[in-house]
């Protein structure tokens, strides 16, 4: 045997020391049971291995459909027929230019599902988002796909739309949504749903305060009784699917406590562990749950950090916070199972020292602060793909609400959008260089603004542009 | 007829029917077979996380149900399989291309709790190439991993990679000889990759 072959041998023995470990049972369940869930394999006539006359026919029936749909994109400039985004108004961001709305071909108008909302028609796969649609949430469960939970105008509310991307949000369709209506605030309706998350390209969930899920990539929506894991009366408040599993925060009314239930992504199968967060003595609780792999952080804030709970190893268990006696409000964000990152605002209800980062390697056992203080008054959100870039959606003293980045580490920062009087949502990145925020106005307007380079600079997209025509987010 | 080819005969005949169910066992009993333990494994050591590996995993192979029609020939399902998973290590090892790629240091751990005396020796030198096989490139760890770990041929890689067999000869050679460069390093008190 010679040296070379020695060596080779090491390699392999390496190798298979690093690979021992068992797969995973959760693995097994979740691949082997992807035909029970799924729509199905495509049909073999459109493979790759099917005849090419087929193939080719198809083909030219792209061809055709791309010119007739980019001319109609092109030539109109008619009026839309609802409202529609303004492209003035945000500094800051690069809105798109509008197109023109296309209508939901009646064909695929499907019935209205419940007696006492006039639910806007479930749409199949394919169709254009409505012109007056406003995103309210976002979700992306890999670089390319995503959903956007959004409302349009119904009888009496504003009603379910999903808009569907699989292109990185360059383009979109209309995909079936709960027949429901749009909350912008899970706290105070009753029904009804405010954000959307999908674990994979199966399985997500529409929630707050309602829980709505569906196992086929969005073609069907059931809904969930809540009561069922909470044990009472409840509202969903927070929902982060990671690993295969997902995991939500419930606000419990008797007695008045946050709770938190888990289920295998590809099941309904709730259950809620005994650790419970008593409300804070505050008037407005409210809480955040942040999932990065297995492990996971929930924190209650009611005007200052009250308490929270820690998901280690698949158990939850209670958890101190960071900022626990700072005397004001915290939030978090997570780049992997042990990188966490605090914004505190310290002393807001003391002494106000401003905001402040907290970072922690340990999975939050411990956290060092980091210097200097963020340049915001207050701080709504935060993100971070990796420890080093860092957004934080915030304001400050009489400056309307912005985006403020760091690119090292947040030694220095630069505001990369001003928008104005504004709501921040679902801040976060998909990946290193992709990353999504909604942006709501006090006057029913909202946006869905990404990133691709990594925070720096920030573009609105339009939804209203069908697969096959040129849209301006094709072009960003 | 090889043993694997014995144990793939009944799934073949299921899936050259038309009938739904018989094609979603045969599927489950593909992809829930060894393949998804080399699958698993291979996708562990190129991401260098159980998790990411798991997500990975399992994108594959609902990409694989997705496309279970394009496949002719179910004795080739783990090579056919395997391709769709390489590409999409690629993709989620490009996503996390600015954090440690490749090999959890954690699963690196080679257990240590009573090394004895003889072993001390053999541990550092597993330890340094763990290190040296975290190093190298996507390309060069994609190789190596295919060629001793799932024990593929040079023509086998090229097939699953979409490479040249020039290309990944190329890639293999450059490849040990910077595991090899990495471990002298080492051993001359270098720092570790």
């Amino acid at each position: 045997m010679t040296d070379d072959d020695r060596f080779e041998d090491d390699v392999r023995d390496v190798l298979r020391d690093l690979a021992r470990d068992p797969v995973p049972p959760s693995l097994v369940a979740r691949v082997t049971g992807i035909p029970d869930r799924s729509p199905g394999p495509v049909s073999p006539r459109f493979s790759l291995a099917g005849p090419r006359l087929q193939w080719s026919t198809a083909l030219v029936a792209l061809v055709v459909l791309a010119l007739v749909a980019g001319a109609f994109v092109l030539r109109g400039t008619g009026p839309a027929a609802g409202p529609s985004p303004s492209p003035t108004g945000l500094s800051g961001i690069v809105l798109p230019s509008p197109t023109p709305p296309l209508t939901v071909p009646p064909s695929v108008v499907a019935p209205t599902t419940s007696p006492t909302l006039t639910a806007p028609p479930t749409a199949a796969p394919g169709v254009a988002v409505p012109a007056d649609f406003q995103p309210r949430s976002v979700t992306f469960a890999s670089p390319t796909e995503g959903w956007v939970l959004g409302s349009t105008a119904c009888s009496s509310a504003r009603c379910a739309v999903i808009a569907h991307t699989l292109d990185a949000g360059r383009t979109w369709s209309r995909i079936a949504a709960p027949a429901t209506t749009v909350n912008t605030d899970p706290r105070y309706p009753t029904s009804g749903v405010s954000a959307i998350r999908f674990a994979d390209h199966l399985d997500g969930w529409a929630y707050g305060p309602d829980l709505w899920a569906t196992h086929d990539g969005g073609s069907t929506w059931h809904k969930l009784d809540v009561t069922a894991f909470a044990g009472g009366p409840a509202r969903v408040w927070d929902l982060e699917a990671a690993a295969g599993t997902a995991h939500l925060a419930y606000f419990a009314v008797t007695p008045a406590a946050f709770g938190i239930a888990s289920t295998p992504a590809t099941a309904d199968g709730w259950t809620s562990p005994p650790v419970f967060l008593p409300v804070g003595a505050g008037p407005v609780p409210q809480v955040q749950l942040v999932i990065q792999g297995r492990a996971g952080w929930l924190i209650q804030v009611d005007r200052e950090v009250i308490d929270g709970a820690r998901l280690v190893d698949g158990s939850w268990s209670t958890w101190t916070p960071p900022c626990a006696d700072s005397a004001g409000p915290a939030v978090l964000a997570a780049w992997s199972s042990t990188g966490l990152l605090a914004d505190c605002d310290l002393g807001v209800w003391s002494t106000p020292q401003g905001e402040h980062l907290f970072t922690s390697a340990n999975g939050g056992t411990t956290f060092k602060e980091l210097n200097p203080a963020v340049p915001l008054d207050s701080a709504a959100g935060i993100t971070t793909p990796d420890g080093t870039t860092i957004v934080v959606a915030g304001s400050g003293t009489g400056e309307p609400d912005h985006l403020i980045a760091s690119f090292d580490g947040g030694r220095t920062w630069k505001t990369v959008v001003k928008p104005g009087l504004v709501t921040f949502t679902d801040l976060g990145f998909t990946t290193q260089t992709q990353g999504v925020v909604v942006v709501s106005t006090g006057l029913g307007m909202s946006y869905l603004l990404m990133t691709r380079d990594g925070g720096h600079t920030w573009v609105a997209v339009t939804f209203s542009c069908a697969p096959g025509m040129f849209c301006v987010n094709q072009s960003s | 007829m090889h043993d694997a080819e014995a144990h793939l005969e009944p799934v073949m005949r299921r899936v050259g029917r038309e009938d739904d169910r018989a094609r979603a066992a045969a599927f489950a009993d593909l992809v829930g077979g060894p393949a998804l333990d080399r699958a698993y494994h291979y996708a562990a050591l190129m991401l260098g996380d159980r998790e990411a590996a798991e997500d990975a995993t399992h994108d594959a192979a609902l990409t694989a149900w997705r496309r279970f029609g394009e496949l002719r020939d179910p004795a080739r399902f783990e090579a056919w399989f395997g391709r769709i998973l390489v590409n999409v290590c690629r993709d989620r090892r490009r996503m996390q291309r600015r954090q440690a790629p490749g090999i959890d240091a954690q699963t690196a751990l080679i257990d240590r709790a009573h090394p004895g005396p003889d072993l001390a020796d053999d541990i550092g030198r597993r330890d340094a190439l763990t290190r040296a096989i975290r190093g190298l490139s996507h390309d060069q760890c994609e190789v190596i991993v295919l060629r001793f770990y799932l024990d593929l041929t040079v023509d086998q890689i090229a097939a699953r990679t979409g490479a040249r067999a020039g290309t990944v000869k190329s890639r293999l050679h450059y490849a040990l000889q910077a595991l090899h460069a990495a471990i002298d390093a080492e051993a001359a008190g270098g720092p570790p990759r």
